[in-house]
């Protein structure tokens, strides 16, 4: 997948990119180049005088949420852990989506511009440590933030040293609770909550848990203030995020846009369709298929898009052509996320192999009349029942699937497969080779 | 103050002793998980209740206490009680002496085990019922 930053406005809107500023060059963004492009970091205001909290009340302020997929209030996340000791921070950086790239982007190509909000959040609450999380497979990404952040040790930027630590490169890993574990010895797997890692998180400490988009936020939220901020997207959903756009478009890769813009101006940014398109898929593998005609005037916020069913997730769109099986796609994608649970949770170790099954039947077999029953019926079987979210997603992925491609399924139901089974996989699934099975 | 029953789906490995002790609040799914028709512990169960949370053999079942607007849980966790229980003398205030369980409170509808099964007693008489 390609990498490429365009500027994208609302009627009205702030200039951007605000993130991707730095791209306009397919370079790794040197310390030099990263403040002549965003501006020195001054960690306590140019005159030395804001306190630390001062960047909490802005970050509440500006309304940024957590880019990581839940979209929590990122500043009330802070506030829970400033002023409750040695607090430790840590910014996740594993991207569990394999239909995501964009915080592969910003670590590989704009890496101080995280450390950046690393450091800040790691001064606003207090921390004594700091941790960078990326798939440990991910070698080159290492390598590259160890150089960033060498560079940055001589220049003498992070009071509080940052500490890149390789994670198990498994879907389930990059949950907060299986990085926090991980950090603490752990197999890296998700642990039954509460406590919370803002609670008790590495070695008992408080622990803030960000995506590193939100912390690269933090970084230009720091710079320019919260009115800066809200003066991209809407007074409800403030800013810009980043997207990862894939699928039949003609441009796929990660774009910057204002919160609100439709779903339908996303994949135009991305070059528009190549085909006709039948659906969305909203969200990522977290998040849900809307049909075309659905999605298209949608709003990227997570209030829109909760309101007909789906999720802003990390916001990855994915455009499904009419000739494609949706049922077909989500079959694979069920399968993948069944076999990527940790392993732990009754419910989602017996029910997600079971709804995948189901689903694949559906697709691949036919139902004989009962396939599409099925699935409805094994999936308040699986949700709300495990540790963490991972059966919540996923039977949220196959429920969007019924209800968007509700016609094709009652075809696949009666009269078997339709010919849009024999094209070639869309969404992208990693192979075994590419993943890190190991727990340990 | 009502209570609320938590599973620990990581711990739990469905044994399915709790819907024999809870039928009316837990019922099993397909794989032997067990399904809670309501998180929220009325009175009259809360007996049964605590008798299943201190009979699951994985220790997956916790009673917590629910305090309207209260930030903070009281955890009830059986595995706390079942710690003090192993360190003798950690606990000596009230236990088990002059606590007899299933009187005074007015639901027994059920013959209630001897005070061995009861979880209600591990040293804190004032926990028990709202």
């Amino acid at each position: 997948m390609t990498v490429t930053a365009s500027p994208a406005t609302l009627e009205g809107g702030a200039a951007l990119p605000r993130l991707l500023a730095g791209r306009g060059h397919r370079l790794v963004l040197g310390l030099a180049e990263h403040e002549r492009e965003y501006g020195t970091l001054w960690l306590r205001g140019r005159s030395g005088q804001r306190r630390p909290e001062r960047l909490i009340d802005m970050v509440e302020a500006a309304g940024l949420t957590g880019r990581g997929g839940a979209g929590f209030p990122t500043g009330r996340k802070m506030r829970a852990v400033a002023g409750r000791g040695e607090t430790v921070v840590v910014a996740n950086g594993a991207e569990g989506e394999p239909a995501s790239a964009k915080d592969r982007l910003l670590l590989t190509y704009l890496p101080h511009l995280v450390l950046d909000g690393i450091t800040l959040a790691a001064d606003a609450v207090g921390a004594t440590e700091a941790h960078l999380c990326v798939h440990r497979r991910e070698r080159d990404l290492t390598d590259g933030l160890a150089a960033a952040v060498g560079e940055r040790r001589s220049a003498g930027l992070d009071p509080v040293p940052i500490q890149i630590t390789g994670i198990p490169g498994r879907y389930v890993s990059s949950e907060q609770s299986s990085i926090v574990q991980y950090l603490n010895g752990g197999p890296g797997k998700p642990t039954f909550s509460p406590p919370r890692p803002h609670e008790s998180g590495v070695r008992g400490r408080p622990t803030l848990v960000n995506n590193v988009e939100t912390l690269a936020h933090v970084a230009l939220i720091a710079r320019h203030g919260d009115r800066w901020f809200r003066g991209a997207g809407l007074p409800s959903a403030p800013g810009s995020m980043l997207v990862t756009v894939d699928g039949a478009v003609r441009w796929p890769g990660v774009y910057e846009i204002e919160l609100g813009t439709g779903a339908g101006e996303v994949v135009m940014l991305a070059g528009g369709p190549t085909e006709d398109l039948q659906a969305l898929l909203i969200g990522g593998y977290f998040g849900a298929w809307l049909p075309v005609e659905v999605a298209w005037p949608v709003r990227m916020t997570q209030a829109s898009l909760r309101a007909v069913g789906g999720a802003l997730g990390a916001g990855i769109v994915i455009a499904l052509p009419g000739s494609s099986c949706g049922l077909a796609e989500t079959a694979r994608v069920m399968r993948y996320l069944a076999e990527q649970g940790a392993g732990q949770c009754g419910p989602c170790v017996m029910g997600l192999p079971a709804l995948a099954g189901a689903v694949a039947d559906l697709a691949f077999q036919g139902g004989r009349g009962r396939g599409v029953d099925a699935v409805a019926a094994l999936l308040p079987l699986i949700e709300g029942r495990g540790a963490c979210r991972h059966p919540d997603g996923a039977t949220q992925l196959a429920r969007s699937a019924i209800r968007a491609f509700i016609a094709d399924a009652r075809w696949h139901d009666q009269c078997g497969p339709c010919d849009g089974v024999r094209r070639a996989p869309l969404l992208p699934i990693p192979g075994d080779e590419e993943e890190d099975w190991s727990w340990t | 103050m009502s209570h609320k029953l938590r599973v620990n789906p990581i711990a739990c490995s469905g044994h399915g002793v709790c819907a024999e002790l809870l039928p009316e609040i837990i019922e099993l799914d397909p794989w032997g998980y067990p399904i809670l028709r309501s998180a929220t512990i009325p009175p009259a169960l809360d007996l049964h209740a605590r008798r299943a949370v201190a009979t699951c053999p994985a220790l997956a079942l916790m009673l917590e206490r629910q305090q309207a607007g209260a930030r903070s849980r009281r955890l009830l966790a059986v595995t706390a009680r079942r710690a003090s229980r192993a360190a003798p003398g950690a606990n000596g205030r009230g236990r088990r002496g002059g606590h007899s369980c299933g009187t005074g409170h007015g639901h027994g509808h059920r013959e209630l085990p001897a005070d061995e099964h009861h979880p209600g007693v591990g040293g804190r008489p004032a926990d028990h019922v709202a």
